[in-house]
């Protein structure tokens, strides 16, 4: 049987390298989604832990522990905090960084033995002790501590820089303390060795800076304990532990345990000891919130190519199998019955899957690499590279797919090998119309997927909701887009024989002999192509809804970024100000230094840059109304602000500028958010006071409104709030523009922002490296944009709907070669017989030709229409889970035509190989050969 | 009415000296006649029938249809010859799977873009093989023997100067086979039709006019 399957896989060699293909990369596609899952969501975290570390210079993954002993209690609280301590990493899977324990007696009075001018003074600091100190310190002054008590009865200290000014102690300096007692209630006396400070700049070790310590000091940790805590006496004292682990060694799978046991601890409160919430929780919980979210996301959007490869190689087998039929009957007369026929076909589609499982799997990496790097629709960049493992979840995926192929490849075997030759010569008679279509299946998937749709529409409130409660879309939504592709498809394919019949009764009396049997052939077998024209809908349609999808998103968060940014570069530096002599009483009024603008007029590359002073304490009054909250006040100079930032056209009614320009034209007015117009009912000419609510003896400003703006750069005119039972509502806020110089003139120059219109923001940075610039917020639409980018949810977004895009353009040039080919040469006993007729080989060309025409270029079109169709229909629905909280712009379906022109281009070319392909075929053909083949 | 005059056909073999399938055949076909070419399998009968059918093209050699030369003629006179002049009929079934009885029938008169009245001529040559009533039926609804009919029927429609079948009745029984031969005979002798046939059956060969005998790739004379 092995031999007889070698035999006839080598003779069928196109087919199972079409077959391989579909193996491969159903495998590779389906064992890629767990591995992608597991190395992005880890670098994900890490990512995660990396920022933060970067943006606050701080461990994120430290928990602090603080036990306190007092003479009412505590002991117990602080056996438990030691334990979790020691233990935490082990309990909560993950590798111990440090574990730093610092411990001090509450303050207590000391006096000096040291004569001060003839006064001993007495000083309140407290004695402590830090683990692993020796290694984190260089000794300034003196010396390190001994371990023990030194042999004239001294406990040994040292003291930071800070504290050795803050205690006003010195080198030798001996203290005693009335309640420092040892076990044999001995009083024991301090001795100052030296002055230590921190041995490197940058250094974990110091969760509590050198400086802290300036009303401590330190002792030997090993004296500390044997005599304060295991001395058998109790002291009054505090204890922290820092435990830190490996940020490298929290896996992602282990996020969710993490997080429990760390929030169980964080629940140990009492007023002995208590356990801080450490800053990973936080981190964590979000990414907990955002995996769930990605894994759907990942997930719903795999489906579809996962479905199209399943039908991939159904088709393909089926199409072999059809032409193994002499071949079956042949088998089936000498004796090999159904079953042994059925485990040649069972045999055959195991090994060319398990092929695929062996070669589908580290193909499964590279594509899983090519995820990774993916940046945007078709766009990959350099970045960190995902860690990929062979978790058993890939194989378990791998097998699923080994298992549905084989299934794939049985099913019409299974069909086939149960009925007999005549029984399959009457069949191939006429072409009955398919199950689907007697049962309606397709209205009927349609139906549900426009009630999908429709009820969507309905309730976008709890898509917002769900979304913004870090839940993921609603997979059913991808499944009813998912659905309406099918149902479309299928409905067309209704629609076409009635075209044709159409066309065809509409010139019956001019067709050629050719275009006849041409039109004859579509009517009559037309049913035997609805699979590879389904499958050509489909890829059509998925291609350009994939390409949409992934286009809209992203361009859709991009453009908001920008709109929210500004400008190119928004910054604000670090204004001197005399706040301390204000808080102390000195000065009246807060004033600020304005640092100098025109320096950065400078920098290479500036277009243009403009004073944004941007106030959000800031009150309102417009007749009855006042109000106080959701306030932005606006400063600028309009020509600057103008030549600086721009806006999409279109998205107001009159052109950005002539709004700028209306208000360029009259120092005391107002541009106002159009809120102010819906929600106070204000109009053109009203006039309202404004002020800043944080400096009550400021003036107040009256300004006369002189145009409503719907968007402007940088404001967000409403954002999306939950009531607290989870429903949301839009919250509007206010806008005022008004002149900086109006502004200024009232309150005096307070800190404004400098908005830069400029290419590279590098020069910027150079600069202001260079001239040490202090700056307060510094914001980079570029490097926001490239943030965007590396979201996972974007990148798996954007890397899976490019995997599918490639897998589609693959699926449909061999799907539809592999088709058309072997479905001619099935029939060149028929071409034989024509030309035998006198049947030229150009009209048998052109018969062919009329074919493509009424089943491939129809598909193609109906495919377009209802991929675009798709797109508008659902891809606003998808958008809301990509940027539900801050979309301000009007959403916009974004296609490329080089996209459409890619899918378009493999298409073009594929129908001209197979066209070429055909007419080599035509015209070589002998037709006594042809004819030979019906002999048999 | 059809002379070949010294036809040679050569079949290149890789590596190896030619195979000579007809070697100087010299046959004369008359008008109006049931000519058979008898011969075992491998003889040459089928290439022979192929040539003369302007299917094939010899070695070398000429082939006479109405005194007219149609070897070295261009594809499109051939065709055209076929279209109008010739008549097939093959040894599997050769009908159209997607037309209907009627259809098939009909195409033959497309082809040939035949003047008369379409319709008509296609239900006179579809009764006179006996198949009037199943006009309407696919040709796999049919038998064997019905289908190869239907082949017949096609193969006259237009009107054809003569008609070649190549081993009609390989795939009939004996009943079945007497049947179609002597359906060629009633058109030869009611029609005036030319008929030139292959067959390895000697039971058929007396049915024909004339009588060649190939045996490696020559006639044998009787």
């Amino acid at each position: 049987m092995l031999q007889i399957m070698l035999q006839k896989l080598l003779h069928k060699k196109w087919m199972v390298v079409s077959l391989l293909i579909g193996n491969i990369l159903l495998v590779a596609v389906a064992a890629s989604h767990p591995m992608y899952q597991v190395a992005s969501l880890q670098r994900m975290l890490t990512d995660e832990f990396d920022k933060y570390f970067e943006d606050n210079n701080e461990v994120p993954t430290m928990m602090t522990l603080e036990g306190r002993v007092r003479k009412s209690g505590g002991m117990q609280e602080y056996a438990q905090c030691q334990t979790i301590a020691e233990n935490l990493c082990k309990e909560l899977g993950v590798k111990e960084g440090q574990r730093i324990v610092h411990h001090n007696l509450v303050v207590s009075t000391f006096k000096s033995r040291l004569d001060r001018n003839g006064v001993r003074k007495e000083k309140k600091f407290k004695v402590g002790s830090m683990s692993e100190l020796n290694d984190h310190v260089s000794v300034l002054s003196g010396r390190m501590y001994a371990d023990e008590i030194s042999e004239d009865g001294f406990i040994e200290a040292v003291v930071t820089m800070k504290g050795f000014i803050e205690m006003d102690l010195l080198v030798g300096e001996e203290i005693d303390c009335k309640f420092l007692k040892n076990a044999d209630d001995e009083p024991l006396s301090v001795r100052i060795v030296g002055v230590v400070n921190n041995s490197q700049a940058q250094d974990s070790y110091w969760v509590e800076k050198p400086d802290d310590f300036d009303n401590e000091i330190l002792i030997s940790p090993k004296v500390f304990e044997e005599n304060f805590i295991y001395g058998g006496k109790i002291f009054e004292r505090n204890t922290r532990w820092y435990v830190s682990f490996d940020p490298d060694s929290v896996e992602f799978l282990n996020a969710a345990h993490i997080v429990e046991k760390t929030q169980e601890y964080v629940a140990l409160d009492s007023s002995y000891g208590k356990i801080f919430e450490p800053v990973y929780l936080g981190l964590m919980k979000t990414f907990l919130s955002n995996e769930k979210k990605v894994n759907v996301t990942l997930m719903i959007l795999q489906v579809p190519v996962l479905l199209l490869l399943s039908a991939f190689l159904y088709m393909i087998s089926r199409q072999m199998i059809e032409m193994e039929q002499s071949e079956i009957s042949l088998l089936k007369s000498r004796g090999a019955s159904k079953g042994q026929i059925f485990r040649l076909y069972l045999m055959q589609s195991s090994f060319l899957a398990l092929i695929g499982f062996v070669v589908g799997l580290p193909f499964a990496s590279l594509i899983c690499r090519i995820l990774g790097s993916a940046s945007a629709f078709l766009e990959f960049v350099q970045r960190r590279a995902l860690t990929i493992q062979y978790t058993p979840k890939v194989f378990v995926y791998g097998l699923a797919a080994v298992i549905i192929s084989v299934l794939m490849a049985v099913l019409p075997a299974l069909k086939q090998s149960g009925i007999t030759i005549v029984r399959q010569k009457q069949s191939r008679a006429r072409s009955k119309k398919p199950l689907w279509q007697k049962a309606f299946l397709d209205v009927l998937i349609l139906a549900l997927s426009l009630y999908g749709y429709y009820s969507f529409t309905q309730r976008t409130d709890e898509l917002l909701s769900a979304v913004m409660t870090g839940g993921a879309l609603d997979p059913l939504l991808f499944v009813s887009s998912s659905m309406f592709i099918l149902g479309a498809a299928l409905f067309s394919l209704r629609l076409q024989p009635l075209l044709v019949r159409l066309v065809y009764f509409l010139g019956k009396k001019r067709w050629k002999p050719a275009g006849y049997a041409s039109f004859l052939q579509i009517m009559r077998t037309g049913s035997r192509q609805y699979f590879i024209m389904t499958f050509l809908i489909l890829t059509v349609a998925l291609g350009i809804f994939n390409t949409t999808v992934a286009r809209t998103i992203l361009a859709n968060a991009q453009k908001n970024l920008v709109y929210h940014t500004g400008a190119d570069l928004v910054v604000k530096e670090f204004w001197k100000s005399n706040e301390a002599a204000v808080r102390a009483g000195v000065a009246g009024r807060l004033i600020y230094t304005e640092p100098d603008y025109g320096k950065f007029g400078q920098i290479p590359g500036v277009r243009s840059m403009a004073k944004v002073y941007r106030g959000e304490d800031v009150a309102f009054q417009k007749e009855q109304f006042l109000v106080d909250e959701r306030i932005v006040l606006y400063g600028i100079n309009t020509k600057d602000f103008g030549q600086t930032t721009s806006l999409p056209d279109g998205l107001m009614e009159e052109h950005y500028y002539t709004y700028l320009n209306l208000l360029a034209g009259k120092a005391n007015g107002i541009l106002v958010s159009s809120s102010f117009r819906d929600i106070l009912g204000c109009k053109e000419g009203d006039t309202l006071t404004y002020w800043l609510t944080e400096e009550k003896d400021l003036m107040k400003v009256q300004a006369e409104i002189v145009g409503f703006v719907d968007y402007f750069p940088g404001f967000q005119p409403g954002s999306y709030k939950m009531y607290p039972d989870g429903v949301p509502y839009e919250e509007c806020a206010f806008l005022i523009v008004g002149h900086l110089s109006t502004i200024q003139g009232a309150w005096g120059i307070r800190p404004y922002e400098i908005w830069f219109d400029m290419d590279s923001t590098s020069e910027f940075y150079r600069f202001a490296e260079e001239n040490n610039l202090k700056l307060e917020k510094c914001v980079d639409t570029k490097v926001e944009l490239a943030n965007i980018k590396r979201d996972t949810l974007f990148e798996g977004t954007n890397g899976i709907l490019t995997m599918s895009f490639i897998v589609i353009l693959i699926l449909c040039g061999v799907g539809y070669l592999i088709y058309w080919i072997l479905s001619i040469r099935s029939r060149e006993l028929l071409f034989g017989i024509f030309r035998a007729m006198g049947m030229s080989r150009g009209s048998i060309l052109r018969m062919l030709i009329n074919e493509q025409i009424f089943s491939s270029l129809l598909s193609i079109g109906c495919g377009a229409g209802i991929g675009i169709l798709a797109s508008h229909m659902f891809v606003p629905m998808i958008q809301i889970a990509y940027s539900a909280d801050n979309q301000v712009l009007p959403m916009e379906l974004i296609t490329q035509s080089s996209d459409m022109g890619r899918l378009f281009g493999v298409i073009g070319l594929v129908l001209v190989i197979c066209l070429v392909v055909l007419a080599r075929q035509i015209f070589r053909m002998k037709i006594t050969q042809a004819l030979k083949l019906g002999e048999d | 009415m059809i002379e070949t005059k010294n036809v040679c056909r050569e079949f290149p073999i890789a590596g190896g000296e030619p195979f000579q399938a007809l070697k100087n055949i010299s046959v004369k076909i008359p008008k109006g006649k049931l000519t058979i070419l008898r011969g075992k399998s491998g003889s040459g009968k089928t290439t022979l029938i192929n040539i003369i059918g302007a299917l094939d093209t010899p070695t070398s050699g000429e082939v006479f249809l109405d005194g007219k030369n149609i070897v070295g003629v261009s594809d499109k006179e051939r065709e055209q010859l076929r279209r109008q002049k010739i008549g097939f009929v093959f040894q599997s079934v050769s009908l159209i799977p997607m037309m209907t009885v009627y259809e098939n029938v009909e195409f033959a008169l497309r082809l040939s873009n035949y003047k008369g009245d379409r319709k008509k001529r296609v239900e006179e040559c579809l009764h006179l093989v006996g198949l009037g009533k199943r006009m309407q039926h696919m040709p796999q609804e049919l038998s064997g023997g019905e289908q190869q009919r239907v082949a017949i029927a096609r193969a006259i429609a237009h009107k054809p100067q003569v008609v070649f079948a190549d081993e009609p009745t390989a795939e009939l029984d004996t009943a079945t086979s007497l049947a179609v031969i002597k359906l060629f005979k009633d058109l030869v002798q009611g029609q005036g039709v030319t008929i030139v046939m292959t067959t390895h059956d000697m039971a058929l060969m007396n049915a024909g006019d004339m009588v060649y005998t190939l045996e490696d790739g020559s006639v044998k004379v009787e």
